[in-house]
C-alpha cells in the first residue's frame, strides 16, 4: 500500500490542471510516458474526466482548497486503465483516489493526486462480476455481496447500473448494510450524480429504507447551492420520514426552486407533522399551478383539521375541487359539511369526488352529516354523475343520495343493481330505504340477471314487505341457482309470510344443505300453524334428507307430540337423520331424550353423530350426562373429543373430574383443535395454575396450539408472562405476534 | 368502518349472514389458509362473499361454525378432500371459447410456427394452468387445428385446474351455449358436434387436449408442467394474493424455456411485482417473457414470419 510496493502513483498539476510530475508508475499503468505527460492538461489527457465530473472535482480543491477522496466503490477509477494483473477480471483498474492541495505561500499552487490500486481487492470478491456485461452475472453478483451485510457497501457500484433489477437490489443491500461508511456513500451519491436519475432513485430508495438515524446527513444537502440536490434531499427526506426534518422542509419551501418546494410539501405530507399545516394551505389558498394540488394532498396526509374551512374556497377551482374534496372527507369537522354540501347546487361541481368526500365524513362523524346534507342541498347534480361513473365513484354517490326521500332516487338506486362493483352495497342501501323502495326493487327481482335478482331479492327480505312474497315465490319457482334460492327463501324468512309456508317446505328435500338450511329457518320464522303435522308427516319420509330437515324442525319448536318421533330418528338407518335427531334432542329436555343422547354419543358406529351428541351434552344439566361427556373426551375420533370440550365450556362447571379431563385434552392429546378447545375451555372455567404448560404450549410446533396459549397467558400475573408474551412479538410469526397483542390488551 | 347502517360503503355482510355468521378471528383465520392452500385472497370488502361461499361446505359436514370449519381443512385426516370441496366451492365456473382471441391467435399464428421453425423436432408444449371447464385449451387446440399445425406437427396441449370438479367438468367434453357466446360460428361447426342439447369438440379436438388438477398455490404441483413452451394463465391471478402471484411467475420463469412465453388475463399484470418477466409484443398480443429476451424473441417470430410470408408468396400459397 505504498510506493514501494507497487500499487501507488502519484501525479502533480498546477492550478490549472496542467500536469507537472507524472511518476513512473503511472506511466506504466495509463501507458502514458512522463514526456507525453507533463505539461498537458490533465483534462486533455483524459477527455472522460469532465464528463464523469471529476475534472470539476479537481478544479475545486485547486480553487478552494480541501481534500477530496474519491471512494472505488463509487467512482471505481480516476484514470481509466487496464489492470496491471493480466489475470484480473475487471476491465478497468479500481483505484482509490487522494486529491490534496498544494500549498504555497501566497496560497494554492495546485494539486497533488494520489492513486491507489486496489483492484486486487475488488478481484477477489464477488463485486469484480457487477462489471459483467451480462445482467444476469451482475444480479447473481449484487445478491452475493447483498447477503453479506458487512461488505455491502461494495454495491454503491451497481446503483448506477443499467439494469433496474440490478439496482433493485443493490438498494435493498445497501439499506441493510452494516457498514458505517454507506450513509455517507449515499448522500455522496446524490451530491455528485443527481443528473443520473437511475442511480439517484437507487440511492434515495436506500436512503429511505435505512431505517437508523440518516436525516441529519441529509438535511445539510437542504443548503446546497445545486437545486438539484436540494431536490432529491427534499425527496429522501420524506422517504426517511424523520419529524426532525420538518422545520428544515418547512423552510425550503420558500426554496427559489419550485422543484426543491413541490418536494418538500410531498416530505412534509409523508412525515405529518401538524406543523407544517399553516404553510401548506398558504400555499394552497395561493392556487399555484404546480404547488397547490400537492400542498392539498399533504393536508390529507397530515390530518390537521383546523385548516379544514380554509380549503373550502378551493372547491370552485375546477383542478383543485376533486383533491380538495378528498382532504376535506379525511380532515374535515362537522363545520364543513353544509358548505361541501351546497356546492352540490352547481352544475359544475365534481359530483362524485364530493359525495365520496360526504360519505366519508358520514363514516367519520356519524349520522348528523347525513342530516346537514339533505337539508343543504339536492340529489339532481349527484344523479346525473350516476351514468357512467366507476365502481369507486359510485360507491360515494350511492352512499350519499340514499340520504334523499326520493322517488327519484329510488328509481337510481334500483337500476344500479345491474352495476356488479355496486350491487351489494345497493341492496343493502334499499333494504334500508324501507317499504318506499318495494316497487322499484320487485321489478329488479324479475331482471334476466341471476345476480340481479339475487340482491333484489335480499333487498327485499330487508325491507320485509308482505307484498314481496309473491315476486320472491316466482324466483323460487325459476331458479335453479342455489346461491339465489337460498337468497329467497332467506327473504322469505325474513318477512314471515303464511303463504310461503307451502312452498318452502318443498326446499326440505333439496340437495343443497344451504338451501335446507335457509328453508328450516324460514319455516321457524313463520311458524305456520300447521307446522307441527307437516314435520310428523316428514318424520316418515323416504328422503333422508327431509327427515333430517323434519328433526331440526322439531328440535327448533321442541313439539312434545314429536318427541317419539325424534327418538326414532336418532336411530334412523342414515347418519344424517341421527346426527340431526341426536343434537336436536337436547331441546326437549326429556330423561329419554338425554337418554338417547347419550347412547349415541356412546354407540353410535358413526363419529359425526358421535360430535353432535357432544355438541348437545353442552347443555345438559344431569350428571349423566357430564359423566358421559367427560368419557367423549376420550372418544377415538378427534371431532368428539373437540365437541365434548367446547361443551364442557358451555356447562360452565369447573369440578374436579372435568378440569383433570380437559387437562389431560390439554396435555396428552395429539389433535391441535382438541388441545386447542381444552386450552380455551379451562380459560373460560377461569382454571388457574396453568402457567407451566401453557408457558411449554405457547412454544407450540402448531400455530393453533401456540397461540390459544399465548392468548390464555393474559390472565396470569405480567411478571410471570411477561418474558413468553415478549418473546412471541419479537421472534413470533404473525399469528403468534397477534395472539401475544391480544393477550396484553386483554391483560 | 362499521357493517350496517352508517351509510358507509365499507364491509358488507354475506346475503345469508343469517345462516352463519363470519366473526372477525375466523375469517382471519380462514382467509390466512385459503391463501396458503389456493393462493385466492379474501380481502375484508369480501367477507360476505366468502360466508357465503363457505357456508354450504360448514352446514353438510354438520358444523355449526366458521371456526369448526377452520380446523376441520387444517387438522381432519380427511383435510385434502375437504381441500378439494374448498377448490371447488370458489372455482368461478365462468369462461367461454375464443376469449381473448388476440392471445390464442398469436399462439397458433405466431409461437407455434416460430417453434417448428427454429426447433423442428420438439414437441409444442402448451399449458392452459387454468383451464376451468375445458373451454380455454379446447380453444387453443382448434387454433392450431385452424392453421394445419394440429395434426402434422408434435403438440402436447394440457389443461389443469385446481378444483377437481371443474377438471371432471372438462373432461366431460359437454359444452352448453354460454360457452360459444365469442366463437365464430364457422369455427363452431367444424370442430364441435351435438351432444344432446349441449356440444362436444370432434374427437381430433378431444384427443389433442389432456386434463390434470394443479394448484397454483404448490409449486411442486405444476413446477413441471411450468416447463411448457406456452402457458396460459389467465383470469386467475385477479383472485391471488400478491405474493402468490410473484411465486407462481417465479417458478413459470424458472422452469419455462428461455423463449417461452406467458399469457395472462386482460385486467391482469406483473410489472408492479419485479419478477424477471417482461412484456413482448406477440403477433397481435402481449404476453410475459424472460427478462432479457424481448428483442430475441420479437425479432425471431418477425423473422420467422416474414419467412414464411415470403415463401407463400412465391409458392402462391
Amino acid at each position: 500500500m505504498s510506493a514501494a510496493d507497487g500499487t501507488v502513483g502519484r501525479f502533480t498539476t498546477d492550478r490549472s490542471l496542467v500536469v507537472q510530475t507524472w511518476d513512473e508508475w503511472l506511466a506504466a499503468a495509463t501507458r502514458i510516458p512522463e514526456s507525453a505527460a507533463i505539461g498537458v492538461a490533465i483534462g486533455t489527457l483524459f477527455p472522460d474526466l469532465a464528463e464523469r465530473g471529476l475534472l470539476a472535482r479537481m478544479r475545486r480543491v485547486a480553487e478552494k482548497g480541501g481534500v477530496e477522496v474519491l471512494a472505488p466503490v463509487l467512482h471505481k477509477y480516476l484514470l481509466p486503465c487496464p489492470p496491471l494483473d493480466p489475470a484480473s477480471r475487471l476491465e478497468r483498474m479500481r483505484q482509490h483516489v487522494v486529491i490534496a492541495p498544494i500549498d504555497d505561500e501566497g496560497g494554492i499552487a495546485g494539486i497533488t493526486v494520489t492513486i491507489e490500486d486496489v483492484t486486487a481487492r475488488f478481484d477477489r470478491h464477488a463485486s469484480a462480476d457487477l462489471d459483467s456485461h451480462s445482467e444476469t452475472t451482475r444480479l447473481r453478483a449484487a445478491t452475493a455481496i447483498a447477503e453479506r451485510t458487512e461488505e455491502s457497501a461494495l454495491l454503491a457500484n451497481a446503483l448506477a447500473d443499467d439494469s433496474w433489477r440490478v439496482r433493485r437490489v443493490a438498494a435493498e443491500g445497501l439499506a441493510a448494510s452494516t457498514d458505517g461508511t454507506v450513509v455517507d456513500t449515499l448522500l455522496q451519491a446524490i451530491r455528485e450524480h443527481h443528473q443520473n436519475p437511475a442511480l439517484l432513485n437507487a440511492a434515495i430508495t436506500a436512503l429511505g429504507r435505512k431505517r437508523h438515524d440518516v436525516a441529519p446527513a441529509i438535511l445539510p444537502l437542504l443548503q446546497s447551492d445545486d437545486a438539484d440536490v436540494r431536490t432529491y434531499a427534499a425527496l429522501a427526506l420524506g422517504l426517511v420520514g424523520d419529524p426532525r426534518a420538518a422545520r428544515p422542509l418547512i423552510a425550503a419551501l420558500d426554496d427559489v426552486d419550485t422543484n426543491v418546494g413541490y418536494h418538500a410539501i410531498e416530505a412534509l405530507g409523508r412525515i405529518g407533522d401538524g406543523e407544517a399545516a399553516n404553510t401548506l394551505a398558504r400555499i394552497a389558498e395561493s392556487r399555484d399551478f404546480f404547488l397547490a394540488f400537492p400542498a392539498v394532498d399533504a393536508l390529507a396526509a397530515i390530518g390537521e383539521a383546523s385548516v379544514a374551512p380554509r380549503l373550502l374556497a378551493l372547491l370552485d377551482d375546477p383542478f383543485l375541487a376533486p383533491a380538495t374534496a378528498a382532504c376535506l372527507g379525511g380532515i374535515g369537522t362537522i363545520d364543513v359539511v353544509a358548505p361541501l354540501a351546497a356546492t352540490l347546487q352547481s352544475a359544475d361541481a365534481p359530483a362524485g369526488p364530493i359525495a365520496a368526500a360526504l360519505a366519508a365524513l358520514s363514516e367519520r362523524l356519524g349520522k348528523g352529516v347525513r342530516e346537514i346534507v339533505a337539508t343543504t342541498t339536492t340529489p339532481d347534480l349527484l344523479l346525473s354523475a350516476v351514468d357512467g361513473a366507476d365502481d369507486e365513484t359510485l360507491r360515494g354517490l350511492v352512499v350519499v343520495l340514499s340520504w334523499f326521500p326520493s322517488g327519484r332516487v329510488d328509481i337510481a338506486l334500483a337500476s344500479l343493481m345491474q352495476e356488479a362493483g355496486v350491487r351489494r352495497l345497493v341492496a343493502d342501501t334499499l333494504a334500508r330505504r324501507g317499504v318506499r323502495a318495494t316497487p322499484v326493487v320487485e321489478e329488479m327481482a324479475r331482471h334476466a340477471d341471476a345476480e340481479v335478482r339475487r340482491a333484489a331479492a335480499f333487498a327485499l327480505g330487508g325491507i320485509g314487505s308482505p307484498t314481496s312474497v309473491k315476486v320472491l315465490l316466482d324466483i323460487l319457482a325459476d331458479s335453479a341457482d342455489a346461491e339465489l334460492t337460498t337468497t329467497a327463501i332467506v327473504a322469505l324468512g325474513a318477512i314471515g309470510d303464511a303463504r310461503a309456508f307451502t312452498r318452502l317446505l318443498d326446499f326440505l328435500d333439496c340437495e343443497d344443505a344451504t338451501v335446507r338450511q335457509a328453508a328450516i329457518g324460514a319455516l321457524s320464522s313463520i311458524a305456520h300453524p300447521d307446522l307441527e303435522d307437516a314435520i310428523m308427516d316428514r318424520f316418515v319420509d323416504q328422503s333422508p334428507r327431509v327427515r333430517e330437515s323434519a328433526a331440526r324442525l322439531a328440535g327448533y319448536f321442541a313439539f312434545d307430540s314429536c318427541l317419539t318421533f325424534m327418538l326414532a330418528a336418532a336411530r334412523d338407518e342414515d347418519a344424517l337423520v341421527r346426527r340431526a335427531a341426536v343434537e336436536s334432542l337436547s331441546a326437549f329436555d326429556a330423561d329419554e331424550a338425554w337418554s338417547m343422547v347419550c347412547t349415541a354419543v356412546r354407540s353410535d358406529a358413526d363419529a359425526t353423530v358421535r360430535a353432535a351428541g357432544a355438541r348437545a351434552l353442552g347443555v345438559a344439566t344431569r350428571s349423566e350426562c357430564r359423566d358421559m361427556l367427560l368419557a367423549a373426551l376420550r372418544d377415538s375420533n378427534l371431532w368428539v373429543r373437540y365437541f365434548a370440550a367446547r361443551s364442557c365450556a358451555r356447562r360452565e362447571e369447573a369440578d374436579v373430574d372435568t378440569v383433570s379431563a380437559l387437562l389431560e385434552c390439554f396435555v396428552r392429546d395429539r389433535a391441535a383443535p382438541v388441545r386447542v378447545a381444552a386450552i380455551e375451555t379451562l380459560n373460560s372455567l377461569g382454571v388457574g395454575n396453568l402457567f407451566e404448560p401453557l408457558a411449554v404450549a405457547a412454544n407450540d410446533a402448531d400455530d393453533d396450539v401456540s397461540c390459544a396459549a399465548l392468548r390464555a397467558l393474559a390472565h396470569y400475573p405480567p411478571h410471570d408472562t411477561g418474558r413468553i408474551l415478549r418473546n412471541a412479538l419479537e421472534h413470533g410469526g404473525p399469528r403468534q405476534q397477534q395472539a401475544a397483542r391480544e393477550a396484553l390488551t386483554l391483560r | 368502518m362499521t357493517q350496517n347502517n352508517s351509510g358507509g360503503a365499507g364491509r358488507l355482510r354475506g346475503y345469508h349472514s343469517e345462516l352463519f355468521a363470519l366473526a372477525d378471528a375466523p375469517f382471519s383465520l380462514l382467509r390466512e389458509l385459503i391463501m396458503e392452500k389456493t393462493g385466492m385472497y379474501f380481502d375484508d370488502a369480501k367477507r360476505g362473499l366468502l360466508a357465503d361461499k363457505l357456508s354450504e361446505l360448514v352446514a353438510v359436514n354438520g358444523l355449526t361454525s366458521f371456526l369448526d370449519y377452520y380446523y376441520l381443512l387444517r387438522h381432519d385426516e380427511n383435510a385434502d378432500a375437504h381441500l378439494n370441496a374448498l377448490m371447488n366451492r370458489l372455482s368461478v365456473p365462468e369462461t367461454y371459447f375464443w376469449r381473448q382471441s388476440e392471445q390464442i391467435l398469436a399462439m397458433s399464428e405466431v409461437i407455434a410456427p416460430t417453434h417448428f421453425a427454429t426447433k423442428p423436432r420438439a414437441p409444442l408444449r402448451v399449458w392452459s394452468a387454468a383451464c376451468c371447464t375445458g373451454e380455454e385449451p379446447v380453444s387453443l387446440a382448434i387454433a392450431l387445428a385452424e392453421v394445419g399445425l394440429l395434426d402434422a406437427q408434435p403438440i402436447e396441449i394440457v389443461g389443469t385446474d385446481g378444483s377437481p370438479a371443474m377438471v371432471a367438468r372438462a373432461r366431460a367434453n359437454s359444452f352448453g351455449p354460454r360457452s360459444f357466446r365469442q366463437i365464430p360460428a364457422n369455427l363452431k361447426e367444424r370442430y364441435f358436434e351435438p351432444d344432446g342439447d349441449r356440444w362436444r369438440p370432434i374427437e381430433r379436438i378431444r384427443r389433442a387436449v389432456s386434463y390434470d388438477v394443479a394448484n397454483l398455490a404448490v409449486p411442486a404441483e405444476f413446477a413441471g408442467l411450468a416447463t411448457a413452451d406456452v402457458i396460459f394463465c389467465r383470469n386467475v391471478f385477479i383472485y391471488f394474493a400478491d405474493d402468490v402471484i410473484r411465486r407462481v411467475a417465479r417458478t413459470f420463469c424458472e422452469r419455462m424455456p428461455d423463449d417461452g412465453c406467458v399469457f395472462l388475463g386482460a385486467a391482469e399484470s406483473l410489472t408492479r411485482l419485479n419478477v424477471d418477466l417482461e412484456l413482448a409484443e406477440i403477433g397481435k398480443a402481449f404476453a410475459y417473457v424472460k427478462a432479457g429476451r424481448r428483442h430475441h424473441i420479437e425479432r425471431t417470430n418477425s423473422a420467422i414470419l416474414a419467412t414464411r410470408t415470403a415463401t407463400h408468396v412465391t409458392t402462391g400459397h
